[in-house]
């Protein structure tokens, strides 16, 4: 008899339940797809590395090295690699030699390209719709293509070492035998990756610089294109744990909150179960029906829904990281978590509401005392000088501060959420808008693999960029000497306006990273030889890009020893005709603010999802603290109906005082935003040479604040309507029974 | 004439039997006037006053009032019609618990533009000392004044009683009663109590008698006695 409670309940107050299962859905949901992704991701990656004997390092060198030698000598191993970047169209194929004992490629589908054969990497080939077996044209000469490949050097696929992100429908690589790849090769350098243990390579530095003149030398810490997925897993995995902990957090409060309402209201109910000769035991065990119900129907589906849609959202994933997911695992422990967390939330907020009933006596639960202790205890005299309507709304706020608390909660978490997603887009936009072409205002930039004296380019301007570390740390700070009068790149203070070059400039997000001010001393160690210096820091520009400093070419020269007039590389506003064997690299600003545009569909793709788990989350929270709050009062409602009062300003003294808690809220998301991304910005990207400028501008605010104030008005609506349905007469009649 | 009711009939559908609460009943009311219904349990009196009060619509007929037909409004009509024109007072008081005193009887004044000083009906129901306390600090009797207070202070036209002594003692009646008959002759506000107590209709100088649904008297009472002396 007794097991029929529960669901005639659930089925009573339908709309809350809905709304708790929901959460508890979500955050399975949530918790399941995102540990599930991440683990995928990340044992692939693991078993990637170690299977194709990822570098350690890689360095360019101008004669060929003793790799013989060299690699018996420091105890690695070391093998040179071929490349040549076959452009046709806007399109670029980096092809290099297979390798044998550092990077080898791991072959995803197909097989290794024999002789005539090529194999590229899979986001290529999907953006630009070839497919395995199908023929590639290279000049004159077709290719069969033989399969798909990952190299473990290249998984973050960007052309040049400097863009923020990858672009597979114009940029890809592949492999090939070196015999095939022979009658292309032209390059001026050598290029060679070793693996190895060791800290300290200075040595070996010294060695290939005085022998073979070393042009670059980059460990894999360094390296971009190794690092930035190491770092966007490290990033994600914190924020996905976050996001489905909160979520979670959050819908056990609001269900405890319910639960004890719940329970209370069926007082007369339990009290007379108790005096019937049920015991405590099995009145506690029909009343844990309901959490157990909730769970049931929330924890399993959701963390089911993770499970079987982690597939798409792996996909997307390591299209963006370049992941190889070779095998897919099936991480049971994950998708446990996801479906017992919530339980483990449930059951005890449940419990307690009951057995905290059950400790009174019988007499007491019957009368259900607990109700008007409670109300006594509020008299708020001091609202007394508030109009009648706005008292009675502030009575209802503050004599359930603990519902008002779970909106505030709620709506700040979705208000981070939300301005996590649209300030990352703000923010890549400002870089194409702003300082691409407000500060950098070259189109191209060259650099050589030599020092030159001689600038054959009137309208290109000079420049010098030389790799530096901070000292004790890994983090790298490049500097770069430029013209004193530079119109290549305008360096500008706080207000915009220009500043003079003298001293040591850096960058707003230098100086943000590492806490630096004016006249602040910045201890660097060069990467090309290991000297030491220490720069006073002379001022710091409004520029975002780069955890860089800038100096004047000849104050950059004399300090760091370089011949007068010397210089690396050009800065021109039109494309130079330089021959390619004197490059070491070049980049086409048009190039990376293309790929900015390409990037932005993924990008607003997130903020999509973003957004649709702030909007719900925000809905859900709202509508199941109001529809409790209007189930509780469903008897002076209907009074007040009775009375002559409209829908609308009963719903704004029962639930007005909502408008407050979620602007609270709001208001609080912003700053906790900002703190956190301060965090995952330091601490997650110490080491890394990128920085992106994540602060909430007003603009993301707006647009957070209106998705966020649509939950609001139709969750008020839905409120509004249930307001509505109660009817006087019915109200006057379940009165007299 | 101030309450014109044409030909009203409401039926209730209970499984396969159809009740039938009133039927073609046909009234006038004036203005000012204290009027009694009287009824054993069952006649439609409740149903009555809720369609007097438009807290229901009837199937069938016209509920004039003050020359607008109140069974063609809508329901946020009827809500602007209960809050301009009618108070009601209940057997069960229906006091909203988590007010005081006080601001139960502001929640009605808040809604008229001319009512009546809440301090001065207060005393007159004689709670005004009550006035900080919750509903279920207050005696029946007491919780009855103050619903009275409720509904007089916003001074509506009509106001329609359902037993209002019906859970109260002989003495807390009477003096409800007094109190009703005060308001009454006070500010002229039209007054219709429905009761199956026919002690209580000898208050009144009209009185309705109702049956299974139909009126089957409506006779003019030439000697009505003040409340102080009904006695049952
Ligand atoms: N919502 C309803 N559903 C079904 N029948 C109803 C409903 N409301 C009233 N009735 C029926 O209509 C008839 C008249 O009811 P009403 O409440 O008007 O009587 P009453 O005169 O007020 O009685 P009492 O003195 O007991 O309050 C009764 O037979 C009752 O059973
Ligand atoms: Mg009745």
């Amino acid at each position: 008899m007794l097991q029929k409670i529960p669901w005639r309940i659930i089925k009573r107050n339908k709309s809350q339940f809905l709304g708790i299962i929901l959460l508890v859905f979500l955050a399975s949901f949530a918790y399941s797809l995102f540990s599930i992704l991440i683990t995928n991701v990340d044992l692939n990656y693991q078993h990637f590395v170690n299977e194709s004997n990822q570098e350690t390092f890689h360095f360019i060198t101008l004669s060929p090295v003793n790799t013989e030698e060299i690699s018996q000598k420091y105890g690695i191993d070391l093998e040179e690699r071929y490349s040549w970047d076959y452009d046709f169209g806007d399109k670029t194929l980096r092809i290099f030699s297979i390798s044998e004992k550092v990077n080898k490629p791991l072959v995803s589908e197909g097989t290794l390209p024999l002789n005539q054969e090529i194999a590229i990497d899979p986001n290529f080939a999907q953006a630009n719709g070839l497919k395995v077996g199908d023929n590639f044209q290279i000049q004159d000469k077709m290719f069969r293509i033989s399969g798909f490949i990952y190299l473990p050097d290249y998984i973050y696929i960007i052309k040049n070492d400097t863009d923020f992100l990858n672009d597979p429908q114009h940029f890809g690589i592949a492999v090939m035998n070196l015999d095939d790849l022979k009658p292309y090769l032209s390059l001026p350098y050598h290029y060679y990756m070793a693996r190895g243990e060791g800290e300290n390579w200075d040595n070996l530095k010294a060695e290939l610089n005085s022998k073979y003149r070393l042009l670059s030398f980059q460990e894999k810490w360094d390296n971009f294109r190794i690092i930035t997925t190491e770092k966007k897993m490290e990033s994600a995995r914190p924020m996905a744990y976050l996001i489905s902990s909160i979520i979670l957090t959050i819908s056990s409060i609001l269900l405890f909150i319910v639960l004890r309402r719940l329970i209370n209201s069926m007082h007369a109910e339990i009290g007379t179960l108790y005096a019937l000769g049920y015991n405590e035991r099995e009145i506690t065990n029909v009343y844990l029906k309901f959490p157990i119900l909730t769970w049931l129907l929330g924890a399993i589906p959701g963390g089911i829904l993770g499970f079987l849609l982690a597939d798409p959202f792996i996909k997307f994933y390591i299209s963006f990281l370049s992941v190889p997911v070779v095998e897919r695992f099936f991480p049971l422990a994950d998708l446990l978590i996801a479906v017992l967390l919530p339980f483990v939330f449930m059951i005890p907020a449940g419990y307690l509401a009951i057995s905290s009933l059950l400790k009174r006596r019988v007499v007491e639960i019957i009368k259900g005392e607990a109700e008007k202790g409670f109300k006594q205890k509020f008299r708020f005299a001091f609202l007394d000088r508030f109009s009648f309507r706005r008292r009675l709304m502030l009575k209802q706020g503050l004599l359930h501060l603990s519902r008002e608390l779970v909106l505030i909660l709620g709506v700040a978490f979705a208000t981070l959420i939300l301005l996590y997603g649209v300030s990352a887009a703000a923010s890549l936009n400002n870089m194409v808008n702003d300082t691409y072409q407000n500060i950098f205002k070259y189109n191209y930039m060259y650099l050589f693999n030599n020092f030159q004296r001689e600038n054959n380019y009137p309208e290109a301007e000079r420049f010098t960029i030389l790799p530096f570390t901070l000292e004790g740390t890994k983090t790298k700070v490049p500097l770069y000497g430029i013209e004193q009068n530079s119109r290549m790149i305008a360096v500008r203070g706080t207000n915009g306006e220009r500043m003079k070059l003298e001293g040591l400039i850096i960058t707003r997000s230098l100086a943000d990273k590492l806490s630096l001010k004016e006249g602040d001393v910045l201890n660097l160690v060069s990467n090309l030889d290991g000297k030491k210096f220490s720069l006073k820091v002379s001022g710091i520009a409004d520029m975002y890009v780069g955890n860089s400093g800038y100096m004047n070419l000849e104050e950059f020269n004399r300090t760091f020893g370089i011949e007068e007039g010397a210089f690396l590389g050009l800065f021109s506003p039109s494309k130079l005709d330089i021959p390619q064997n004197a490059l070491l690299s070049s980049m086409d600003k048009e190039y990376v603010i293309k790929v900015f545009r390409d990037s932005a569909s993924t990008i607003e793709q997130m903020i999509r999802v973003m957004g649709l788990i702030s909007f719900f989350l925000s809905l859900t929270i709202i509508y199941v603290l109001s529809s409790l709050t209007i189930a509780e009062n469903r008897k002076p409602l209907g009074i007040f109906k009775i009375l002559g009062y409209k829908d609308g300003e009963l719903s704004s003294i029962l639930l007005g005082f909502n408008n407050i808690s979620f602007l609270v809220g709001f208001l609080l998301g912003i700053p906790l935003y900002n703190f956190l991304m301060k965090m995952v910005m330091n601490q997650v990207l110490r080491d890394m040479d990128f920085s992106l400028n994540m602060r909430a501008d007003f603009q993301s605010i707006l647009i957070t604040f209106l998705v966020l104030l649509l939950a609001f008005v139709l969750s008020k609506y839905l409120g509004r309507r249930k307001i509505y349905s109660i009817s006087p007469s019915v109200i006057l009649k379940e009165q007299m029974e | 004439m101030f309450i014109e009711v044409v030909g009203v009939s409401k039926n209730y559908q209970v499984g396969e039997v159809k009740i039938c609460a009133l039927k073609d009943l046909s009234l006038n009311l004036d203005k000012g006037a204290l009027y009694v219904i009287l009824g054993p349990s069952g006649s439609g009196k409740t149903t009555l006053l809720n369609i007097l009060g438009g807290l229901d619509s009837p199937d069938k007929g016209k509920v004039i009032v003050d020359g607008e037909d109140i069974t063609a409004l809508d329901p946020k009509g009827l809500t602007l019609y209960r809050r301009k024109k009618v108070g009601f007072v209940f057997q069960f008081y229906n006091l909203v618990s988590s007010l005081t005193v006080l601001e139960n009887v502001l929640s009605t004044k808040y809604l008229s533009t001319d009512g009546l000083d809440p301090e001065e009906v207060l005393k007159t129901m004689g709670v005004w000392e009550h006035r900080a306390k919750f509903p279920f600090e207050l005696s029946g009797g007491e919780q009855q004044r103050v619903a009275i207070a409720r509904a007089v202070v916003k001074n509506p036209a009509l106001i329609l009683c359902d037993e209002p002594t019906g859970a109260l003692d002989f003495e807390n009646a009477k003096k409800v009663l007094e109190l009703l008959e005060d308001v009454n002759r006070k500010f002229g506000t039209t007054i219709i109590i429905a009761t199956h107590n026919v002690a209580v209709s000898r208050m009144s100088s009209k009185i309705m008698r109702l049956r299974s649904g139909e009126l089957v008297e409506f006779a003019e009472n030439p000697h009505p006695v003040p409340a102080k002396e009904v006695s049952w």
